[in-house]
Parts: structure tokens; C-alpha cells; sequence
């Protein structure tokens, strides 16, 4: 009896001792991003990579709107409230969520990164590979490129050059982040462009993937935003060039609460979708759009009362996102870029065919029969043209504050903005500091991340 | 020292050999001197006692037999004869008497004598004096050193009590305790348990206790142990029921309330102001939609004046407390039956719960079954097997006050829930009243909401079973080895059932948010069924070898080892959602398109959600090894010492971190024998001591980089995954280090008897939250974080005291027994290693580690009282620029309040019996602590709607500066304005109380030869004596809707 129970003592014990009973994993949903299948359903966190851009900042501050007092009042995101009357006062919850949102993203790409680096590239998975990769690429520059807008000196501005963002090297909580150059910023993103450029496929499965043409077209708004015109141009022709559809606006309701349909559904001219987080100054509730820009919109034409609904107050709230609600549509759609490429032409003197671009895009945005075509102006008048349509057709997305930037820095057009609101005039310079957001105060303290100066 | 009275001995015993004088000695079962036994004579009536050693003498006189009691033995008579020499006179054990406690740690039971660890213990009948059907809630009040914090409840969201042995031990981990339901760990709900079938419940406080339990042990062990049979005792019945009657909640209690008049003017100012939006859809509060009508012209002035007037006599309270509570009756009923043969013993019984809640539409039923036996085969097999099955249902069809609205707003009140005729009303719920009345002429279905009549519309169920079947083999080897081999099978199986009827608010809803603008019905008519079912199943083994040995008196050795094996799996299938569902048929339609995205009214788009459930999928494994010793040399010095290894399947801790070895050391003294026989007085003085390691398991933190896949995302109906983690390899698992130091004593024959222990817990490398730049991509979303930012990041020292008495004041015809509990525990942060990145604003409303502190702080900004001019709050700067204030503010400017968790909680059971009658009560009281009440916060107000009943005292006019601290209602919204009044010292209240928890009464009728019939009552939450604060509320219901109702019990217990 001794015996047996000591045997089955041993065998109890060193069964027990088997290392492979510890190795299962305890958690099937809970998993360890390493193959390419992992990556795969990291990328297809739409909620992070098309639901929540940095822009709350820049939409509020770039004065498309107005905000009564009563409702800048009921904002209660600090930082949006700040940034409507271009005041840096120290958030009281000291989350910066556009700074916070855009390094989300740059997280999950370096994770996605550093995974790919660790597996082989085979012929077997070279296809599946090389997309993982560019759309990882792609989804680091957008977020670089977003928070660039806010947070790096504006280029141009030489002598603030030294003020661009931190640039993250790796997914390691422990690196400490340190500021680039505007320049090498922007070199960042490019590159991290060009790549996706040659790694992404022509066909995406829906607009919250990337595809090669996602990738251009993110590459002309930022040659755009650099002033590299010619690059803009190029870019933005390859978009052009390959499939999408522009809507017709005349196939669309102006009775409904909202005139484009929820997420974009269906929506033909989104190339990438991508929405703000939350951006509560520009919702009906609050936010009135300016008289002149309401003006100048010709009344055969139907944005009109698509973009825009008349309040009991009088003024005109915005219904004309194409997130199809109160949010920011900030990704990338064909609009835009028929109008970079129409003015890059116009900018690179070939100005009819840039009215030519302009006029295949408004054609669709006036009532029936109605559009009269732009034809023989010179180029001054034609590009005050077409940066006035870019204003009227891509408000509130987040891009007037970049356009403003590269007006004022690059351009030297002295653009300043005023602001009322509750007896207080403010001003924004055309080469105001505070063009550039203050980095959050949490960065600074724990990093050796430089404040912008005030 | 022995010699010594030897010799003594032998000189009195040749001096009284003259005298006619007896003499024995008196040894217990092991053969353990007895010392302090009573001897009392008869007819004579000379009382004495046994020295140290046992021995007695006493001089014949008239005496003719003696009568031999000592506390944990049997009384024994004996007659005397003429042989003076009464030689060695062995007493039998008996169990169960005080002092004589065995403990049962859920690895080996030792008797209270030889431990040197920290224990509590809590016996059958006192168990029993509370009806509770949960035996957690059983053990409040009455188990040393366990405190319980009924704090966490939110409105009417009540969160179980946070249990915590000798406070806390970990700042982020959990702190709940270990609880093992014979000997093995308990993973299931412990509503489960039938607190009948339960004979003892240990509470392993320290490291020598604990350790054996090892890394699930660092927040202390309850080791409850299920009632048995024993060997040859005849059949035994026993029946037990109660009816318990749970009053009405108070829900005036909860002061965020403004009244109707008030609230209303309040709502017209804003209005006026032009702070609410009339979208078509978006909620905006009834009084006002009340408003945007009279000013379009849309209602008659006259009808206007009349729903005005109606509204401004409502108070939403009184209504609900008629149509959504009610008085709750309970009833409880169980049996038992033991018995046993020579050589088999057996336990079976049953239960019956029936427990309606004081909402209406919620209650819960439970049926329990277990069966335990035991079987002898030979002299050295003993085998043990048990069965215990539980079914219980919860219902939860019912809607609570709070839930009367569904937009994120305050609840208006003056809500009606019946219109004036008396049928049902349609609640101001999701949407504006005018898009949703709008709903039925524009061809989509109704979409009032009436909860009167909506709780028969829904039938929210949950049912779970569970079985456990456990085998036992023990085999006495010889030698004093024996070994023990134990298995537990456990499977509960939960099922969640939604049944919402083709009327109920949620069909309808759905189905007029997924109509499209053309009118075409996407989600078709008919009832909605979903569900979810989940699994628990573990195993657990054991081996282990026992050795128990005594030399002589002078040695005596109890020791173990063995290896233990665990694997526990939940599995929660991913659900079903059936849309169309037919109850009566049971028939569904499956023609729907879940890969469309449709656009959803008043906006969004989703794809139809197939289920609304997430699958789930996990393995626990544990191996580990342990041995523990005990060694007692003369019955007066102990030794004892545990080790334990313990290793997991953690998700993502790397292997070499996997194992953690944990060990403890202990000594004991008897000091009775050092006082020699100066401290007659004295029965009992031991003390205890003991120093070691255990630790706390965290399962939810990742070495390495992780993400979570979730199966459908509802924008693009395709799985995906979140990164929850960018990985920390230098993760460690949280070490606990305990010292404890405890005098166990007994005087006066046992009149009074108790403990004191003295413990200091230090925590390392306690697990919790780092502040990180977020250029790292780990920053919160709101106050949560996905991406897990956490490291080993502070520790933590807590030292306490707990005391127990027990008193026995009267023997007589009148028994008056008297128990004591009192414990002091505070804790201390003494290292802190992350960033602190802390606004003052965010560790005033929700404080952070900080060294030399404890966890539990409370801090308050100062409160430099409100402007003459505008009745606005003042900052401590003097002015009233709030945000430059708070911006600035550094630790200097806020003040430490003190802990808000009690150092010093006590008990005092006093139970007193008279022949048939017993009346026992106890008094609780909690001290030293502070807590936060709320106020009216302006921001919310505004936001929300969600007031508060300080806004009647507010600044009006110049001059209530002097009678009022509540600031004037402001022009416009300043979020740190409010932030630095509802969080100034002002709202720091006192937290001490004495209550009166319990009281009890019950008379036993004598029934039989053996039968008994007791009947009882009980009163629980008799209410508070006394309270520090002067706002009225009860420190345990701070946050809460309303405190804990008076119960009331009426109960039989039968034993024939």
C-alpha cells in the first residue's frame, strides 16, 4: 500500500510539474499581436482610425462659426472652449484629447509596425503583408499630419522650425518623447506616405481601409498644406484618375435633419472616412455659421439648404456633414480633391483646365440646368475662385485652420480672424503665435517635449 | 521547572499522607497535563483547582465524591473510596465548547491550542442568529476583523459590500478575500450558498494563517465549512423557516432633488436664457417642451395655466413610492437530516428561497439540494463524497425611480407615472415628446413609454444551476501518516433570458429606429427574444500527506504536504438575438440582412445587431506545491512554519516571473506555566506570533503588448481587435509581507476570555495606475483607461489591532453573555513610483497614492465663504477667478480631511437567556472617518438637470451671505467654480455613527425527549443611535439612493 501511494504521489506531482499544461492561453480573446491576422483585426478598429481625429481644436478655432454666449457657455471640453476665443489657459482636466486621440493611433501603428518586423516577409504573405504595412503607414501619417496642424510651428514660419512634433520611435511606453523639426516632421509623414503609396492596393474593401488612391490623396492635402503645389498637383491627378464618383447634389433632401446619409453610407465621394471624437461647438444646438459665408452662396445653388438650416434665431446652423450628423467629417473625399487639383493648375497657370476641374464639381452641386459655368478669367480672379469654392464646399472639416496657416505663413496673405463673445473682442494676428496650439501641459511634465513659446 | 514541582509535590504529598489526604493527577486524551481544572467537592463544597502539571491533592474531611470540570473537556464525577491515590485521571474532549475551537483552514484542522497564526472564528450559533440568506451577510458585525464597506452604493445601483479583512492590502488589485467552501477555493456566486448547510466559518487573518493559501491569499481567507453527519448518532431532523418583510425604501432620503415649483422656475430662467435647443428629437425636460408650445402658439393660454398648476403639485417620490416599490416579503425555508451508522455518517438537505424585492417586477427564487457522506472502510480507509445542486432565478423586469429616464438627463419631478384617470402615463423618456408623439401619423409605432405598464411587457430573466460533486479518499498509513487525496467538480451553468413582448417600449424603439425614411420596416413586428448562456467548470485535486506524531508530552508534531491542481473555465457563448419572436409558438424570422448598414432615426446608421453579446472564453490554471508544519514541545512552546509555491497560466507574465514561492513562520508560548501558580486568577495566557509572505493574483495585467478581439463591430459588421496593452515586461506580482503579534487569554474560570492581535502588513510592488506622457499613445478616454498603463507602482504599510472579548456576566437562571469586537486598522503609502502628473482639482475629487498619506485620504479645497455682492463662492485668493486659482493650486492648498474608510469599528453583541427566552441585540459603531456629501452643482444643473435640495438655500439677495454657505445660481457655467465648492471642506462630514444593527428575540418550547421548536424574531437596520453629521445621513448611504430598509423576521426552527 507504502508503495502505491508513494507512486502516485510521484505521478500526481510530476504530472502536475508538466510544463505545457501552463502554457495555454488564458484568455481566447485576449491575445498577443504577432501574426498577420492579429494586425489585421487591429486595423479594422474603425472606432480609433476613423472615429476619433484630432480636430476639435482647429474646428473651433479656424472661425467658421459663431457662438452665442449662452451656448459657448454649455461647451464643456476645455480645450474646444479655449480655442474658440484662442486662449491657452491650463485645461482644468488636463487631457488634451486631440493630442490624446492622435498619438492613440501612432500606438497602435508602431504596434503593428514592430509586429511586421518581427515576422518573414514570404511570396505566400507578401500580398497580405505589404497592405498591413501601408495601411499602418498610412494611419501614422494621418495622425502625424493631424496633430501636426495643431500642435507644430506652421511651416513657413522659419524661425519657429525647431517646434515640430515629437516623433515616437517605437511602441515603448519608456521612450521619452522629444521634439523634431516642423521639417522633419513633415519628412516623416511623406515618407511614411510614399511608402503606402507603393505597399497599398488599388482596391480597399470599404472607405475606413486605405487603398494606393487613399494614399495620394492624403499626399496632396499635404503638399497643399507645405505649399508644394506642383507635388499637390501630381498627387491629386492620380486620385482623379482612378475609380469615384462625385454625389449629385440635386439627389439629395434638404427637409432631412441631416442632408448626407449616417457614416457615410453609400456616400460615392468619401475616399477614407474619419470622423472627430466629439466636437460640440459645431452642433446644431450651438454652433451658427457665419453671414458672409451664408452669402456667398448663390441661391440656385443648392449647398445652400443642404449644408445649412435656418434657426428660430435667425442665424444658420451646419447639416451638411458628410459623417451624415452633428460630427466633423475629417476624412478625405473626392471634393477636396477636384479642388486642390483645380488649384494647383490654376497656380501653375494652366487656368482654364482649372476651371474646367472647378466647373465639373460645382456642375453638381447647383440645381438642375441652373450651373453656369466659370470660363476665361485670369489666373488671380480664378484662384480667388477656387480658394473661395474650397472654403464653400469643404467647411467644417477641420481643413480652413490648415488653409489659414499656409495663407498666413507660406502665402504672407495677412489674414486676421476677430471674435466677439460676451463683451470681449479677440484677435487673431496673420503670423499670431497662437497659430500653433500649446503642447499639453501633461507632455511637458512628463517629457522633454519643449513648450511653444507664447 | 518541571522538577521543581515534582519535588514540591512530593513534599506536600508526604505532609498530607498525615492528614487523610487524596491526590491524582488529571491528564487530557493526548495525555496533556490539565492545569486550572475545577475540582469541587461534595457534600463538603470545597472548590480547587490542578496545578500546571496536573496534579491536585485536597484533605478527605467529609468529602465523598468530586466533580472534575474543565472548559473543553467533559465534566467527570467520582466517587472516593479509601485509596488515597487517585492515580491518573484521564478527561475526555469535548468539542465545540469555547476555547476549544478547531480551526479548519481548508488545508488541515488544528485545535485552537496549537496555532500560532491569526484566526476568527465564527460558530454555528451565531451563524445562525442572523437569517440573512447570505452567509457573507451573515458574518456582518460579528467576525473579527472583517470590515465591511457599504459605501460603493450609487443611487440605486447597489454594488455588493466590499469586504475587507484587516483593510486593505492592495490599492488597485482587488481587495476582496479568498473565500474556500470545503477546502477548496469558492468561484461561484455566493448567493449560491445556503447559509444552513454551513457549521463554521474561519477567517484566516495573518501570514501564518494565509500563507498556506498562498498567492490568492494577500487579502485573508474565509474558509467556510459545510455542515456533516457524525458516526453513530441516531437520525436527526431539523427545519428552519422565516418570513422577512423589507419596508419600503426612503426615497426622500437622497437629497438631489429639487422640488417641482422650484424646479420649474428654474427650467423657465434657463429657457428664458435661451439654453435649450428644440431639435426634433433631442430630450429636453417636459415643463420646458411645455414652454417652446406656449410661445408657438401650439396650447391654449388657459391649458397652458392648467398643466402648469398640475406640475407644480407633483412630486415624482410619492408616486413611485406607490407604483414602483412596494413591501417586500420573503420567505425561507430549509431542511435538514444527519445521522450516521458505526461506520457510515451522512448530511442531506434542502432549501426553498422566495425573495421579491421592494421593486416591483424584481425578486429572486433559489433551490438548494446537498447531500454529504461519509463511509469507514476498515480501519484506515475513510471515503467522503458530496452532492450539492443549486437552482436560482433572478427577475428583473421592474424600473427603479432612477431608471425613469433614458437620456442621460435628471429625472424632472414633477414626472407623472398615472394620468389623472388613473391609467398609465407616457414618461418623458428617450426622446422629445413632440418628435415621439409625431411618430404614429408619420407610420411609425407608438413610442410612449409607460413603465406602469412596461414591466409585464419584459421578462428579464437570468437562471443558473450549479453542481458540485466531490470525492474524498483518507488513508490512514500508521505511523501517525495518513494521506489525503480530495477532488471538487464544480459546473454552474447561467442562463440569460430577454423577453420583450411585441408591445414592450424596446420592440417598438428598435423597431422605429431601423424604420427607414421610406418606411420600410427593417427590424420586423413581433417580440424580440435574446439570451446569452455561460459556464463555469473547474477541478480541482489535491494529494497531500498528513503526519501527525506525539512522542511523549513533551513532543508533539502535526505536518503536511501535498500539491494541488486547478483549472477553471468560463466560457459565455457569443448569444442569440431571435427578432419576430413568437412566444406562444416559438417562432422567429431569420430573412433579415445583417450585413446592411441602415440609417438608423433620429440618426446613426448600424447594421441590424445580430446579438448583442459578446463571446467570452477563459482557462485558469493553477499547480502549486506546499507543506506545513506545526511542532509543540510540552504542550507550551509551539512552532510552526508554512511553504507554498504557486504557478498560473497568467495571460502574458513571462515564465520565469510565473512561480512566486510564499512562506510564513509562527510561535506560540503558553505563559501560564512561566507565572507559576501566583496567577490562579488566570486560565489562559498564550502568545502568538507570527511573520511571512502572501500574495495577490492579478490576472488583467500583460507583460507584453495585448489587444482584445471583439466579434462584431457594428459599423462595419466585421470582428476586430483594440490594443489593451503596449506590454511592460517588468511586471511583478504584488508581495505581501505580514506581522502579526496576539495574546490569546482566559480569566476567571473562563468568565472572561479574548485576544488581542497586533498586525503590520506591508505590501510591495502593489499594482496600480502610472501617469505616462500621452505621446505614448496610453492617456485616459474620459477617466478610463483602455490601454492598460499600469505598473508596480507603490507600497503600502497597514497596521491594526483587533481585540475580542467575551464576557460571561451571568451564569444563573439568567445567562447574560456579553461579546466584544473592536478593531483599529490604518494604512499608509510609503513608497509611490509613478508620475504624478495630478491636477489639485483631480486629487481633490478622486485622490492618488501620495507617501506618508494613507490610501483611503480625503482631501477638500478650502472654503473662503460667498461674495456680498454676487453670491458667487470666493477662492482662498480672495477673488473669484476659480480656474486661475485651481490651476495654480499645488499641494499646499488643499487640505487632508483625514481617511474615509474607518480606522476603528467595533461591535458589542449583548445576549441574554432566560429559560426558554433569549434577547440578543448588536451595537455597532464605526469612527475616526470622514465622507463626502454632495451639493448642489450648478454645472450638472444646468447640464442635466440634476439638482439638489441645498439649491433652496442658495444666495438670493445680498444679506443671505450671513445665513446661507450655498452660492447664488450663476450666469454662466464655470466647471472649477463648482468643482471648488462641492469639493470644498465645507462637505466633509463626520463619519462616526453607533448602530443598532440587529435585534433578536426567541423562546424555545419544550417539545419531547430530544425535539425542539424554537420560534424567533428579528429586526435588521433598527437604525442609527447616534451620528456625527448633522445633515442626517447614514455614512454607510452616502452616495447611495437611500439606506439599507428595516427588515423584519419572523422565523420557527424545529429539531425533532
Amino acid at each position: 500500500m507504502k508503495k502505491l501511494i508513494i507512486l502516485g504521489l510521484t505521478i500526481a506531482l510530476t504530472s502536475a510539474c508538466n510544463p505545457d499544461f501552463l502554457d495555454i492561453k488564458r484568455d481566447r480573446k485576449q491575445v498577443i499581436p504577432e501574426s498577420l491576422d492579429d494586425f489585421n483585426l487591429l486595423l479594422g478598429d474603425v472606432s480609433l482610425f476613423s472615429g476619433s481625429s484630432a480636430a476639435s481644436m482647429r474646428s473651433a478655432a479656424a472661425e467658421e462659426f459663431t457662438l452665442s454666449e449662452s451656448a459657448w457657455d454649455l461647451i464643456t471640453t476645455f480645450g474646444e472652449k479655449n480655442a474658440y476665443r484662442w486662449q491657452d489657459e491650463r485645461f482644468m482636466d488636463t487631457e488634451c484629447p486631440d493630442w490624446n486621440y492622435g498619438y492613440k493611433r501612432i500606438l497602435s501603428a508602431h504596434i503593428i509596425l514592430e509586429g511586421l518586423s518581427k515576422i518573414e516577409r514570404t511570396g505566400a504573405n507578401a500580398n497580405v503583408y505589404d497592405q498591413v504595412k501601408g495601411k499602418a503607414l498610412f494611419h501614422r501619417a494621418n495622425a502625424y499630419f493631424q496633430l501636426a496642424s495643431e500642435f507644430a510651428a506652421p511651416i513657413g514660419d522659419e524661425e519657429h522650425n525647431a517646434y515640430g512634433l515629437p516623433l515616437r520611435k517605437s511602441a515603448d511606453p519608456q521612450e521619452v518623447s522629444i521634439r523634431s523639426s516642423v521639417s522633419e516632421t513633415y519628412n516623416s509623414i511623406l515618407e511614411d506616405l510614399l511608402a503606402a503609396q507603393q505597399l497599398l492596393g488599388v482596391e480597399s474593401t470599404d472607405f475606413y481601409q486605405p487603398s494606393k488612391s487613399t494614399a495620394y490623396a492624403l499626399s496632396a492635402r499635404v503638399y497643399l498644406a507645405m505649399g508644394r503645389y506642383n507635388d499637390a498637383l501630381e498627387a491629386a491627378k492620380t486620385v482623379l484618375d482612378g475609380a469615384g464618383k462625385l454625389l449629385n447634389y440635386q439627389n439629395f433632401s434638404a427637409s432631412s435633419r441631416y442632408s448626407f446619409p449616417s457614416r457615410g453610407v453609400g456616400n460615392s465621394e468619401i475616399l477614407f472616412y474619419d470622423q472627430g471624437y466629439s466636437t460640440e461647438s459645431v452642433a446644431p444646438t450651438k454652433g451658427r455659421i457665419n453671414a458672409d459665408l451664408i452669402t456667398s452662396y448663390a441661391e440656385n445653388d443648392l449647398r445652400k439648404n443642404l449644408f445649412f438650416k435656418l434657426e428660430s434665431d435667425g442665424l444658420y446652423s451646419y447639416k451638411g456633414s458628410y459623417v451624415g450628423s452633428s460630427s466633423v467629417f475629417t476624412g478625405l473625399a473626392l471634393d477636396e480633391m477636384y479642388l486642390i487639383y483645380a488649384e494647383c493648375l490654376i497656380r501653375a497657370g494652366q487656368v482654364q483646365l482649372g476651371l474646367d476641374k472647378l466647373n465639373e464639381l460645382l456642375v453638381t452641386r447647383f440645381a438642375k440646368n441652373t450651373y453656369q459655368e466659370y470660363k476665361g478669367l485670369e489666373k488671380n480672379a480664378a484662384l480667388d475662385l477656387v480658394l473661395l469654392e474650397r472654403r464653400k464646399q469643404l467647411l467644417i472639416r477641420g481643413l480652413r485652420w490648415i488653409d489659414l496657416r499656409r495663407f498666413n505663413f507660406i502665402e504672407n496673405r495677412n489674414i486676421q480672424l476677430h471674435r466677439a463673445l460676451a463683451g470681449e473682442m479677440y484677435t487673431l494676428m496673420a503670423k499670431d503665435l497662437k497659430f500653433t496650439f500649446l503642447a499639453p501641459n501633461n507632455v511637458i511634465v512628463n517629457s522633454k517635449v519643449i513648450q511653444f513659446p507664447r | 521547572m518541571g522538577k521543581f514541582y515534582i519535588f514540591l509535590f512530593f513534599v506536600v504529598s508526604s505532609q498530607v499522607v498525615l492528614a487523610q489526604t487524596y491526590f491524582g493527577r488529571l491528564i487530557g486524551h493526548h495525555g496533556e497535563s490539565i492545569r486550572g481544572a475545577t475540582i469541587a467537592t461534595s457534600p463538603d463544597q470545597r472548590k480547587l483547582k490542578t496545578d500546571s502539571s496536573g496534579y491536585f491533592s485536597f484533605e478527605k474531611k467529609k468529602s465523598e465524591q468530586i466533580r472534575i470540570t474543565m472548559v473543553g473537556y467533559a465534566p467527570m464525577t467520582m466517587a472516593l473510596g479509601k485509596a488515597l491515590d487517585l492515580g491518573t485521571i484521564q478527561l475526555s474532549h469535548v468539542d465545540n465548547q469555547l476555547d476549544e475551537v478547531i480551526v479548519n483552514t481548508g488545508y488541515y484542522k488544528l485545535n485552537k491550542n496549537m496555532l500560532t497564526g491569526s484566526f476568527a472564528t465564527v460558530d454555528q450559533k451565531t451563524i445562525t442568529r442572523n437569517p440573512a440568506g447570505n452567509i457573507l451577510d451573515r458574518l456582518e458585525g460579528v467576525t473579527s476583523g472583517l470590515q465591511f464597506d457599504r459605501s460603493l452604493s450609487v443611487g440605486e445601483n447597489k454594488f455588493p459590500n466590499a469586504l475587507r479583512v484587516r483593510g486593505i492590502s492592495s490599492i488597485e488589485s482587488s481587495t476582496e478575500p479568498l473565500i474556500i467552501l470545503d477546502n477548496f477555493p469558492y468561484e461561484g456566486d455566493i448567493n449560491a450558498i445556503n447559509p444552513n448547510d454551513i457549521e463554521s466559518v474561519t477567517v484566516l487573518k495573518d501570514a501564518a494563517a494565509a500563507a498556506i493559501w498562498g498567492a490568492k491569499a494577500g487579502n485573508g481567507v474565509i474558509v467556510l465549512t459545510s455542515k456533516k453527519g457524525n458516526l453513530s448518532t441516531p437520525l436527526r431532523f431539523s427545519f428552519q423557516s422565516n418570513w422577512q418583510l423589507t419596508k419600503k425604501p426612503d426615497l426622500h432620503y437622497n437629497r438631489q432633488f429639487i422640488p417641482a415649483k422650484d424646479m420649474m422656475e428654474f427650467e423657465e430662467y434657463l429657457y428664458g436664457k435661451g439654453n435649450y435647443y428644440n431639435m426634433e428629437s433631442l430630450y429636453i425636460p417636459d415643463y420646458v417642451g411645455l414652454l417652446f408650445k406656449r410661445d408657438a402658439k401650439e396650447i391654449a393660454v388657459e391649458d397652458f395655466g392648467t398643466i402648469k398648476a398640475q406640475m407644480q403639485q407633483q412630486d415624482i417620490r410619492q408616486e413611485a413610492k406607490k407604483l414602483l416599490y412596494r413591501s417586500a416579503l420573503s420567505q425561507r425555508y430549509a431542511i435538514q437530516a444527519r445521522g450516521g451508522a458505526e461506520r457510515s455518517s451522512y448530511f442531506i438537505s434542502g432549501s426553498y428561497d422566495y425573495n421579491p424585492q421592494s421593486i416591483i417586477g424584481n425578486g429572486d427564487q433559489r433551490l438548494t439540494f446537498n447531500i454529504d457522506h461519509d463511509l469507514k472502510i476498515g480501519n484506515r480507509l475513510t471515503v467522503n463524497t458530496y452532492l450539492r445542486y443549486v437552482a436560482d432565478k433572478v427577475q428583473q423586469n421592474g424600473y427603479r425611480l432612477q431608471q425613469l429616464t433614458a437620456s442621460g438627463s435628471g429625472l424632472s419631478p414633477y414626472v407623472f407615472l398615472q394620468n389623472t384617470d388613473g391609467t398609465p402615463a407616457s414618461v418623458n423618456y428617450q426622446f422629445n415628446h413632440a418628435y415621439r408623439d409625431r411618430a404614429e401619423s408619420e407610420g411609425l409605432l407608438d413610442w410612449t413609454f409607460s413603465p406602469l405598464v412596461d414591466r409585464d411587457r419584459r421578462d428579464i430573466s437570468s437562471f443558473s444551476k450549479q453542481l458540485t460533486l466531490g470525492a474524498g479518499l483518507n488513508y490512514k498509513i500508521g505511523r501517525g501518516f495518513s494521506i489525503d487525496v480530495k477532488y471538487r467538480y464544480q459546473h454552474q451553468a447561467v442562463k440569460q433570458q430577454n423577453l420583450y413582448d411585441a408591445d414592450s417600449y424596446f420592440v417598438r424603439n428598435l423597431i422605429n429606429q431601423f424604420t427607414q425614411a421610406d418606411g420600410t420596416r427593417v427590424i420586423p413586428l413581433g417580440g424580440i427574444k435574446d439570451g446569452q448562456n455561460s459556464e463555469i467548470i473547474g477541478h480541482n485535486g489535491r494529494i497531500q500527506l498528513d503526519y501527525t506524531r506525539q512522542w511523549s508530552v513533551e513532543h508533539q508534531l502535526v505536518a503536511l504536504a501535498g500539491a494541488e491542481i486547478s483549472q477553471n473555465t468560463l466560457s459565455r457563448d457569443v448569444g442569440y438575438r431571435l427578432y419576430g419572436y413568437r412566444a406562444d409558438n416559438g417562432t422567429s424570422l431569420m430573412n433579415l440582412d445583417y450585413s446592411k448598414q441602415y440609417t438608423m432615426r433620429p440618426n446613426g446608421a448600424s447594421v441590424i445587431p445580430a446579438t448583442p453579446f459578446e463571446e467570452r472564453f477563459t482557462v485558469d490554471r493553477f499547480i502549486s506545491y506546499f507543506a506545513n508544519a506545526t511542532y509543540l514541545l510540552n504542550r507550551t512552546h509551539g512552532l510552526s512554519g508554512s511553504v507554498r509555491w504557486d504557478a498560473s497560466n497568467l495571460f502574458g507574465v513571462k515564465t520565469n516571473q510565473r512561480g512566486v514561492p510564499l512562506w510564513s513562520l509562527g510561535l506560540s508560548e503558553q505563559l501560564l506555566p512561566l507565572l507559576g501558580d501566583h496567577a490562579n486568577w488566570l486560565d489562559k495566557l498564550t502568545l502568538r506570533t507570527t511573520y511571512g509572505y502572501s500574495g495577490n493574483v492579478n490576472n488583467t495585467i500583460s507583460a507584453y503588448p495585448s489587444m482584445r478581439i471583439s466579434s462584431a463591430n457594428l459599423t462595419t459588421g466585421l470582428p476586430y481587435a483594440k490594443l489593451t496593452s503596449a506590454g511592460n515586461p517588468n511586471l511583478r506580482w504584488e508581495k505581501l509581507a505580514t506581522v502579526n503579534l496576539g495574546l490569546d487569554f482566559s480569566v476567571l474560570q473562563q468568565r472572561v476570555s479574548g485576544s488581542v492581535d497586533y498586525y503590520v502588513k506591508s505590501g510591495k510592488d502593489l499594482i496600480g495606475p502610472n501617469y505616462l506622457d500621452p505621446s505614448t499613445g496610453i492617456s485616459p478616454e474620459g477617466t478610463s483607461y483602455y490601454i492598460d498603463n499600469r505598473i508596480n507602482y507603490a507600497n503600502l504599510r497597514t497596521n491594526g489591532l483587533d481585540l475580542n472579548l467575551s464576557v460571561r456576566a451571568l451564569q444563573g437562571v439568567v445567562k447574560w453573555d456579553i461579546n466584544l469586537l473592536w478593531s483599529m486598522t490604518k494604512n499608509k503609502i510609503t513608497k509611490y513610483m509613478a508620475n504624478s502628473n495630478l491636477s489639485m482639482d483631480q486629487m481633490v475629487s478622486n485622490a492618488q497614492p501620495r507617501v506618508g498619506y494613507t490610501r483611503d485620504a480625503l482631501y477638500a479645497w478650502h472654503f473662503n465663504g460667498i461674495s456680498t455682492e454676487n453670491g458667487q463662492l470666493i477662492t482662498p485668493n480672495g477673488d473669484q477667478e476659480y480656474a486661475k486659482y485651481a490651476a495654480n493650486a499645488t499641494l499646499d492648498d488643499i487640505r487632508f480631511m483625514g481617511a474615509d474608510f474607518p480606522p476603528y469599528q467595533g461591535s458589542m453583541r449583548h445576549h441574554i437567556g432566560y429559560k426558554g427566552f433569549e434577547l440578543s441585540a448588536n451595537l455597532e459603531w464605526k469612527n475616526g472617518f470622514y465622507f463626502r456629501r454632495n451639493t448642489i452643482d450648478y454645472f450638472k444643473l444646468f447640464y442635466s438637470g440634476i439638482g439638489h435640495q441645498d439649491y433652496l438655500k442658495r444666495w438670493q439677495a445680498p444679506g443671505d451671505e450671513l445665513m446661507t454657505t450655498v452660492p447664488a445660481v450663476p450666469a454662466t457655467m464655470d466647471l472649477y467654480r463648482d468643482a471648488l465648492y462641492t469639493n470644498s471642506e465645507l462637505m466633509i462630514e463626520k463619519g462616526d455613527y453607533i448602530r443598532l444593527s440587529d435585534v433578536r428575540l426567541s423562546y424555545q418550547l419544550p417539545m419531547g425527549k430530544k425535539g425542539r421548536l424554537s420560534v424567533f424574531g428579528y429586526v435588521r437596520n433598527v437604525g442609527i443611535l447616534c451620528r456625527a453629521n448633522k445633515v442626517g445621513l447614514d455614512p454607510d448611504a452616502v452616495a447611495a439612493a437611500y439606506p439599507a430598509p428595516r427588515t423584519y423576521t419572523v422565523g420557527v426552527q424545529l429539531e425533532w
